[in-house]
């Protein structure tokens, strides 16, 4: 439970600290993208026998970045480009799971999370996508505001928008992968969109919006692990749940 | 000196030809207006001056330079985009804006000499004090001289304005361009202004470009408004009147 609560946490502050601008850049369906094009990843690495937490680590970047150049390259709107690569990965995944002989993987663990698959690995992987996020904000928190309200101006002014754009999907893979056993594939979207939410009723600037979405994540992740222990229910049910409800009050004493 | 250059430019978006066979130059130290209707390629012209985009034939050269290859001369350019359009939802401060024009680069930050500069600047365009306001809690002219403070705050030798006009309240239109007039002759900026308002801008305008795909005429306001050029810009039967206090443009009924 230990190790779980540590990844849990972890993993929460750093989804919600990329959430942040997920929410203000109108990417949330990017994120679900992302998260659901893991799941084909997660099968390959099954069938190959590769380590199932990499193979979707790179399927999902493979994806995410695919996601940015398609839309650049091809002036096609991001939407469009997630509606094509989110249906694909599933379907991906799906036709390749009959192709695994013999032990069929935990597939529902992969989907909606399960505390019980959170090993050493895991917590190991949730402190080093937790210590790229912070190193990511330190580096980065300025041309992340300024290209996600004006990017145009940014190009103009020399700003590398389009590396920092890439490295903030690259990250965003990482984490969404890293929290796939805590969480769940199709829960994610919930950890990177809610408390980025719940953080915008209370902000008036961008580094309290970015530090209260982190503390929502935390605050989501703990006692969502927490009440799933002790009320025996499943993980990321409970986290993505618990973070509705707490949306849910502020609308209605902020709203 | 010229500090832009265009020598027989073509630009086209797939196979639909939208600048052909452009030629002007804009010397240091001027204003220009470059004129013509809605779809003409004026903002099309501007990304391409900027760098953002490349055109299919010929030469631009701003700072002796093709805009692409620029690196620090970058810093001397003040853009003021039109419809900006952020998300209404983004917690950003006006001096957080205002400070984005003194971008330097990854892990410069700005200094308190920087801040002061910033409100100078605001107070330039009539918005001190709002230093702390969130930028979509303005009105939209508001906004307009928050961007146009963001332009001038690290006093650009270039100043580049997509239709500064929209939105702006038109108490503050005419001192508008009486601040451009201004901040030409103290800093010595270039200053080009893509513009719908003809008659306000030949006020102030050392020169004007007239697009419309092509480029029709450049010159002073009272060679280029001739009836000849407003008839490529604005149709048949516009005509301009250049005397009296205030010049202005007739538009007579299309025929059909």
């Amino acid at each position: 439970m230990q190790r779980a609560l540590l990844a849990g946490i972890l993993v929460g502050i750093s989804a919600s600290l990329l959430g942040s601008f997920i929410v203000v850049r109108k990417m949330s369906f990017i994120g679900a993208g992302i998260a659901h094009s893991s799941f084909a990843g997660v099968v390959i690495g099954f069938l190959v026998g590769m380590e199932p937490l990499l193979s979707a680590l790179i399927f999902a970047a493979v994806v995410g970045l695919s996601i940015g150049l398609f839309s650049k390259k091809y002036r096609i709107e991001e939407e469009s480009a997630v509606g094509v690569f989110f249906p694909f990965s599933m379907a991906l995944g799906v036709l390749l799971l009959g192709f695994i002989k013999g032990y069929t993987p935990n597939v529902m663990g992969y989907l909606f999370g399960d505390i019980l698959m959170v090993g050493k690995q895991e917590v190991a992987l949730s402190i080093l996508a937790f210590i790229l996020t912070l190193i990511f904000f330190a580096l980065f928190f300025r041309e992340m505001v300024y290209s996600t309200f004006d990017e145009e101006t940014c190009k103009v002014m020399g700003m590398k928008v389009n590396l920092v754009y890439y490295l903030f999907l690259f990250l965003a893979s990482f984490v969404i992968v890293v929290s796939i056993k805590i969480v769940g594939i199709i829960l994610f979207s919930g950890l990177l969109v809610i408390p980025p939410l719940v953080s915008l009723f209370f902000s008036r600037d961008m580094k309290i919006y970015v530090i209260l979405s982190a503390i929502v994540g935390l605050i989501s992740t703990s006692f969502g692990l927490i009440l799933s222990y002790y009320l025996n229910l499943p993980s990321g049910a409970t986290i993505i749940t618990f973070s509705f409800v707490l949306l849910v009050i502020t609308a209605l004493i902020k709203g | 000196m010229n500090i832009l250059q265009i020598k027989d430019l073509w630009f086209s978006y797939d196979t639909e030809e939208v600048l052909e066979n452009i030629n002007f130059e804009v010397e240091e130290g001027s204003l220009i207006a470059i004129l013509g209707p809605n779809g003409a390629g004026k903002t099309t012209l501007l990304k391409i001056i900027l760098g953002l985009l490349m055109p299919q034939k010929g030469e631009v050269k701003v700072f002796g330079k093709p805009p692409w290859e620029l690196r620090e001369e970058r810093r001397l350019i003040g853009y003021v985009p039109q419809n900006l359009s952020p998300n209404r939802k983004m917690p950003i401060k006006v001096k957080s804006i205002v400070m984005m024009g003194k971008y330097r680069g990854l892990l410069k930050l700005s200094g308190l000499e920087d801040r002061q500069v910033a409100r100078e600047t605001l107070e330039m365009v009539g918005m001190e004090g709002t230093e702390e306001k969130l930028f979509n809690h303005l009105s939209g002219g508001q906004r307009q001289r928050v961007l146009i403070a963001r332009a001038l705050v690290s006093k650009p030798k270039l100043l580049i304005l997509d239709e500064p006009e929209t939105g702006l309240d038109p108490s503050f239109q005419e001192g508008f361009y009486r601040m451009l007039t201004r901040i030409k002759k103290k800093l010595g900026t270039t200053i080009i202004i893509v513009s719908h308002d003809v008659m306000a801008v030949s006020q102030v305008v050392t020169k004007i470009a007239c697009i419309n795909r092509k480029l029709f005429a450049h010159g002073r306001p009272e060679e280029v408004l001739s009836g000849e050029n407003l008839e490529c810009l604005y149709g048949r039967g516009a005509a301009y009147f250049g005397h009296g206090p205030t010049p202005h443009i007739v538009v007579k009924k299309h025929d059909g």
